[in-house]
């Protein structure tokens, strides 16, 4: 069936429908035709022919219908996901662009932070530098942690 | 009757069923895809306290940037998972 479907689905919503209903319209005027002009002499080997193509035209027709509302269903189905997906494209994008503007300004704040504290520092550099002399191994062990960034070890 | 055999072979082995609608994971904002830099090191030989709490809090501060980019991280990739799983 997934075969049938597929194939199905290649053919426009609107000649599928037609060909599966004039299938079994088909089918079932065959049929009743020959089964009434079986009766009669004349027309009596024509109205077996009819039968013959129209009882398997119904059958295949009752088959396609079946198939074609199936194949409509799958595609009413497809085509709300479809809408579904577009809806949650355009919430993805909305969410992306908050973000990216939380995140502008946030790194702002940061950086203004910064400045204020660089500026600080600058400021009291005197007081900070008036007592304490720091020692190099001091240095070279703050380096070292500095430098261990992506869990190597030393 | 070998035609008809054909025929329905090339019917059932054409047909793989492929599902009609594509979808794919939102992409992630170039903001987010940001490297943290290296740490700052103190200039060797320095004695300077000053020198050495301006490189630190400098660090500071690409720590608190750095962290601002990871819990954006978090976010995205939640919010945009809540997105992705209620198409259904």
């Amino acid at each position: 069936m997934d075969q049938l479907s597929w194939m199905f689905s290649l053919i426009p919503d609107a000649v599928i429908t037609v060909l599966v209903h004039l299938t079994l319209i088909a089918g079932v005027v065959l049929t009743i035709l020959g089964t009434f002009a079986e009766k009669f002499p004349f027309v009596g080997t024509y109205g077996k022919l009819a039968k013959l193509v129209g009882i398997p035209l119904l059958l295949i027709g009752i088959f396609l219908e079946g198939g074609l509302a199936t194949e409509m269903r799958w595609r009413a189905q497809v085509a709300e996901l479809e809408i579904k997906i577009k809806e949650s494209e355009a919430k993805s994008t909305v969410v992306n662009e908050t973000i990216r503007t939380v995140i502008k300004e946030k790194v702002k704040v940061v950086k203004e932070v910064q400045v204020v504290i660089q500026e600080r520092i600058v400021k009291e550099k005197e007081k900070i530098d008036a007592e304490c002399k720091v020692a190099p191994e001091a240095i070279t062990i703050l380096n070292d942690a500095a430098r261990n960034i992506k869990g190597e070890s030393k | 009757m070998k035609t008809v055999s054909i025929l329905l072979s090339i019917v059932l082995l054409v047909g793989c069923a492929a599902t009609p609608v594509k979808r794919e994971f939102p992409k992630v904002p170039q903001e987010l895809m940001v490297e943290c830099p290296d740490l700052k090191e103190v200039a060797e030989g320095t004695t300077k306290l000053s020198e050495v709490v301006t490189t630190v809090t400098v660090n500071y501060g690409q720590y608190h940037e750095c962290r601002l980019i990871s819990d954006a991280w978090r976010d995205w990739y939640k919010t945009q998972k809540e997105i992705f799983n209620s198409v259904k």
